[in-house]
């Protein structure tokens, strides 16, 4: 069904600094065009739009009366831009927001755009099941205006080749009863890279089976901002370090570290993998690039019940999830369940027929084309007008400025869980875990 | 699934987000106010960052004593400093202390420190697998001061540049350059036309401005794959231990124009920063290094932009004194 009035989306004019990002963006302006042709207006605004810029884009979205604008990228904020708009004299359109994992990073700016969002309609787009259920803690009466459409894998990019993954393993000197775990993405404490490697080099000591561990990424210092952890820069890499040091020798020459990758050597790396394996636990998690791309790519995945990871079981089979809880000081898990899961996954079929299934299975509901799909569902009913956010947001951006700050951790802050209790377990209390 | 932690296992969890005690006031010591010009002067150069030997300047010691906190100390600084703080303090008094220095200046270590001294080199690690961007892309980065990098040693290095890599694959190269301006502290003429001379021998070296880029910190710091051609500019008379040259090879860079090392246990111990670089250190001073200072390395030195920049005198005689 085609819309009344010409859409407009806004992008960014620079790709991000965020490298998720520079894949979802162009991957998500692919559906659009997908569903739309040439029907369809795009706006480029720079991330750091000064004033001028700002209000030349707004006045061009003026003058050609759009009836919906839909806004891509997590960066510009849309606020300066709707401001610029709204000061046009012009009710604004509809307004469609994709969210991205930085959402709870920039509440305040959310929560400043309350006056000028009242009574227009809203519609927010979340990657994952799991990140609108935190965006609906937020918002005032959310139920019909959260939606959600995945970040789309570029199929043609990643799907499964069946002589690609003969090469690659023939590449690495994978033997074919050897099982190989793979993770790429950034080194970080937010991306709870050494745990993964304890957890790593424990299966190897202990597999049956030969296995080895492939990484490919770069290190990063972020820390962890909302609990008040800063790292010099270098030091994560030396907790890494020290790590795999202690490792004895058989299960230290297992591990292979490849720095950082291009698509096309990050394809091979899937194709040659049996696992992608990420033990994450960062806020920013509202879905997982990384591993969506792995799943396409038909090969399984153990990863935390937490956040955006938990959507891909829906199209995989061969996807197994860590239950995550709160407990006293932190986020934890169980390294014996972690364990059962990797078992469980090298165990799994390996057989061309049966990745190419999986993959094409998990490709219906993550390609860029079932993106387009979903997106023309949403975008076919009008959401309804916004009202207000909630009592958590006001509480939420109460106090000091910057982002959300839960000094202590996870466990000793009541607003944590009411936050993101929606991004771990339900299942699992934590009062299971500590008995 | 398992979902109970036997006590056992609850020993091995560890709080996702609790980093280990390692902060930043443990390895890195405050910036006295006084000696704030210098430090702005050298930054980005002089940014902090997780060292496995501990990192230090001279100008944070100044009370001498200081040094004994800790039983080795990797000296950040360039020549200037090293031959100030060497005059003030020729001999280690009565402190158990080991200062690394950086290879370049091991003969500015006097006799008297000799047992007490060894050197450090940054290298690039011989394990990385990174595919990199072999004389396609090139990052220039540091301070746009003279008294950072002379025009002589801008020209200098890029003409080995040029030597190593041929002038045509240069001009056709990609340059990202860094170069925050700095304001001279003392005027000569020479100082008025230094930031126009150091672009057209820049311009001139990498080919016209489209394929030269300008960048900023901003951008920099967050530029998660440096995997491009190295050159600092910076000619270590001020700061030796550059953060920019940690930050380029931790990515994946390598310095321009430098053959493939080979690294032996003879060459040093290998103190790991990143997966592609590290310190090179060698904890005693070789007998190589037992040389009479250079001469036109210490004329360049004490009669250039960084010795007149700063007042070293003040700085460093005071410390003499009081010591």
């Amino acid at each position: 069904m085609r819309l009344s009035g010409l859409p407009a989306v806004v992008v960014a004019s620079k790709p991000s600094n965020w490298t998720s990002n520079r894949l979802i963006s162009p991957n998500l302006q692919a559906a659009y065009r997908k569903l739309w042709g040439d029907d369809y207006r795009v706006y480029k605004l720079t991330p750091n739009a000064d004033v001028f810029e700002t209000r030349r884009v707004a006045r061009l979205i003026a003058s050609r009366r759009h009836d919906r604008l839909i806004f891509v990228d997590h960066l510009p904020h849309p606020g300066k831009l709707l401001e610029a708009v709204a000061q046009k004299g012009r009710a604004l359109p509809i307004l469609d927001f994709h969210l991205y994992g930085d959402f709870t990073l920039h509440l305040r700016n959310w929560r400043a755009l309350e006056p000028l969002l009242r009574k227009t309609p809203v519609r927010w787009i979340c990657a994952s099941e799991r990140q609108a259920a935190l965006v609906k803690r937020l918002i005032s009466g959310a139920a019909r205006s959260v939606a959600v459409c995945p970040f789309p894998v570029d199929a043609s990019q990643f799907s499964f080749d069946p002589q690609l993954r003969e090469r690659a393993r023939a590449r690495l000197g994978l033997a074919r009863d050897e099982r190989a775990l793979l993770y790429t993405g950034r080194f970080s404490l937010q991306k709870n890279s050494v745990r993964l490697l304890r957890e790593a080099a424990r299966f190897i000591a202990t597999s049956p089976s030969p296995t080895r561990l492939l990484l490919a990424g770069s290190f990063d210092d972020l820390g962890a901002p909302f609990f008040g952890v800063r790292q010099l820069p270098g030091y994560y890499f030396q907790l890494w370090n020290r790590m795999l040091k202690s490792l004895p020798a058989r299960v230290s020459r297992r591990i292979h570290y490849f720095g950082r990758l291009d698509s096309a050597q990050l394809r091979e790396l899937y194709h040659a993998a049996d696992c992608y394996f990420s033990l994450s636990l960062h806020h920013d998690e509202d879905f997982g690039m990384a591993p969506a791309e792995a799943l396409s790519c038909g090969g399984a995945a153990v990863l935390t019940d937490w956040g955006g990871y938990t959507s891909f079981v829906k199209a995989s089979s061969v996807c197994r999830l860590i239950p995550v809880t709160r407990g006293r000081a932190a986020l934890e898990f169980s390294s014996n369940a972690v364990q059962e899961a990797l078992r469980a996954a090298c165990a799994e079929e390996t057989r061309p027929e049966e990745r190419l299934a999986r993959a094409s299975r998990f490709l219906s509901r993550f390609s860029v084309d079932a993106a387009s799909e979903i997106l023309r569902t949403i975008h076919r009913a009008a959401p309804p007008r916004f009202v207000s956010f909630d009592g958590l947001m006001s509480r939420l951006c109460a106090g000091k400025q910057g982002p959300l700050y839960f000094p202590g951790g996870p466990g000793k802050n009541t607003l944590y869980p009411r936050l993101y209790g929606a991004y771990y377990s339900p299942r699992m209390r934590p009062s299971e875990v500590l008995s | 699934m398992k979902t109970k932690i036997d006590s056992m296992e609850r020993s091995r969890l560890e709080g996702w987000f609790i980093a280990s005690g390692l902060r930043t006031d443990r390895v890195v010591r405050p910036t006295p106010p006084e000696h704030q010009p210098f430090f702005s002067a050298v930054w980005p150069m002089s940014e902090n960052y997780y060292s496995p030997i501990r990192a230090t300047s001279l100008l944070q010691h100044v009370a001498f004593k200081s040094l004994d906190e800790s039983p080795l100390w990797l000296i950040r600084d360039g020549l200037v400093p090293l031959l100030w703080f060497f005059r003030a303090f020729p001999t280690p008094r009565r402190i158990k202390t080991r200062l690394l220095v950086h290879a370049d200046f091991a003969w500015a270590v006097p006799a008297a420190w000799r047992d007490r001294a060894g050197t450090y080199e940054i290298v690039s690690l011989p394990t990385s697998t990174l595919e990199r961007q072999r004389n396609k892309r090139f990052i220039l980065a540091g301070p746009f001061a003279e008294a950072v990098c002379s025009i002589k040693s801008l020209e200098a290095s890029l003409s080995k540049l040029r030597a190593a890599v041929g002038a045509a694959t240069l001009r056709k190269a990609e340059l990202a350059a860094f170069l925050p301006a700095r304001v001279a502290s003392f005027h000569t003429d020479a100082s008025e036309a230094y930031h126009a001379r150091c672009l057209k021998t820049i311009l001139d070296a990498f080919g016209t401005s489209d394929n030269v880029r300008f960048i900023d910190w901003n951008h920099l710091r967050w530029m998660d794959d440096l995997s491009g051609e190295f050159v600092e500019f910076n000619d270590r008379l001020l700061w030796a231990d550059n953060f920019l040259v940690h930050h380029a090879l931790s990515t994946g860079g390598r310095f321009a124009g430098a053959p493939e090392r080979r690294l032996s246990r003879s060459s040093g111990r290998i103190f790991e920063l990143s997966p592609y670089h590290g310190f090179l250190v060698n904890f005693e001073l070789e007998r190589k290094h037992f040389v009479r200072p250079p001469y036109e390395a210490k004329r360049t030195a004490l009669t250039g932009a960084a010795n007149r920049s700063f007042p070293w005198h003040a700085w460093m005689s005071g410390v003499s004194s009081r010591g």
